[in-house]
């Protein structure tokens, strides 16, 4: 049965948008890598996207992601939630993307922000929404990894904290400091911008 | 303690700008259909809806395999969605991994608790790599000149080694070699990683690229021979299926 391109997108928004997966609860043993990826493959994709990675890379950052995922697959600790797996792996290749992001950007000279808001424009539906993603692009690289992680996955992927705190590996009292303080320095930025004639 | 409420809340303490952009976050940063399809077309694994799946009892044995040339153009699922996702012509090799016969001694291709698994190598992790494959294919037995068939037209950039680059740059530039259609610039790509990174971290990835340069580029003999390397040193790789759909 042949179905339409929009079918397709709208099946993949109820996917997205749905966890698949519940995110608390631990998983005995993980499914067929095919189900994996297609349960996960919109939340790591979102999680690399938080983390900084630009959109001209997210598939292959996606791509390697899932490589690892199945190269490591043996290594899963059946006590933990799929996705608090996932995103310490995501965390890490993101990391290895900025990085050599931050490279590339020295090495050819492009600003940042230019760089940011360029990679912005590519998949938002219009220019105000490109702008204040750009924007929460360049607040959120002014976090620290621990609280931009905190930030993101309880604020945008909308976690419980007990599941944030699982994922970031750390005590819950210190995912809800981190929490407090990236707020805290999310809403200083944003003042700042403001005075600065920047609008989200 | 309880969780806050979320600056996404209308009635959190967020400011209407912080709101707002978080907002924007929400709207655009799922990914479009295409894009987890053609991450899936790369992995060679098949997650559409509309993938017709076979039945228990003829998984046994693979699915035909779209002939390597028709790879990245072929869609086995009928699924308008743009020249991307015609890739998941991929998907149809990829059914071993719900294989119920194996043959003894193949390792397992479900995931399963290892106890229960059956005798079957033991992954190799590529940490101990042997020679770059750049020789080995080098010493292929037969070695048509690479000008000899080309598969698809000769792309306008040549070959070029990219001595600045990192080793997952190296890796991604290959592989945007091979999408491109210029299957000598990707196999001389591959040769430099493989020169350069024996053992690194993107070596199976590496190997898939090299090998399907090779079948695109009419060399599959030496195509088959780097094959059968990889499977022996990489019998479980997420890259099986696809590899051997492209020597078939």
């Amino acid at each position: 049965m042949r179905r339409s391109a929009a079918a397709l997108h709208s099946w993949w928004r109820v996917r997205a948008s749905a966890p698949e997966v519940p995110v608390d609860r631990p998983a005995s043993v993980l499914p067929e890598f095919s189900q994996l990826y297609e349960d996960n493959a919109a939340f790591v994709w979102r999680t690399l996207r938080r983390l900084g990675v630009r959109p001209a890379d997210l598939e292959d950052a996606c791509q390697e992601v899932f490589v690892v995922v199945h190269r490591k697959r043996d290594t899963f600790n059946a006590t933990a939630a799929v996705r608090t797996w996932l995103f310490g792996i995501a965390r890490r290749v993101a990391a290895d993307h900025r990085r050599r992001a931050h490279v590339r950007r020295e090495t050819i000279g492009l600003p940042h922000a230019l760089d940011l808001r360029e990679s912005a424009q590519t998949f938002a539906p219009s220019f105000e929404l490109a702008r204040a993603r750009a924007m929460l692009d360049e607040i959120l690289d002014e976090l620290d990894d621990a609280k931009r992680a905190v930030f993101i996955l309880f604020e945008l992927e909308e976690m419980a904290m007990t599941e944030v705190a699982r994922a970031v590996e750390c005590p819950l009292q210190t995912a809800y400091s981190r929490l407090a303080a990236a707020r805290k320095q999310v809403e200083a930025a944003v003042r700042r911008r403001q005075l600065q004639g920047e609008r989200p | 303690m309880s969780d806050p409420r979320r600056w996404l809340d209308p009635d959190s303490e967020a400011s209407p700008e912080a709101r707002s952009m978080l907002a924007a976050a929400k709207r655009s940063d799922e990914p479009p259909a295409e894009r987890i399809a053609a991450v899936a077309a790369r992995l060679g694994v098949p997650v559409s809806p509309f993938a017709a799946r076979p039945a228990p009892e003829a998984s046994g044995s693979r699915p035909p395999a779209a002939p390597a040339a028709v790879l990245a153009g072929r869609h086995a699922i009928g699924v308008k969605v743009g020249a991307v996702l015609v890739s998941l012509g991929l998907a149809g090799t990829a059914w071993y991994l719900h294989a119920g016969e194996r043959s003894p001694g193949e390792p397992p291709t479900r995931f399963e608790p290892r106890e229960a698994s059956s005798a079957g190598p033991a992954r190799v992790e590529p940490h101990t790599e042997p020679p770059a494959l750049a020789t080995d294919t080098a010493d292929s037995p037969v070695a048509p000149a690479v000008d000899a068939v080309p598969a698809r037209p000769r792309a306008t950039l040549a070959p070029a080694r990219a001595p600045g680059l990192g080793e997952a740059d190296l890796v991604h530039a290959a592989d945007a070699a091979l999408r491109r259609d210029d299957a000598r610039a990707a196999l001389a790509l591959a040769r430099d990683h493989a020169a350069r990174f024996p053992a690194g971290a993107h070596t199976e990835e590496r190997e898939r690229i090299l090998i399907e340069a090779l079948v695109r580029l009419g060399q599959r003999d030496a195509a088959r021979g780097a094959a059968e390397r990889f499977f022996a040193r990489h019998p479980t790789s997420i890259y099986r299926a696809r590899i051997e759909a492209l020597i078939q």
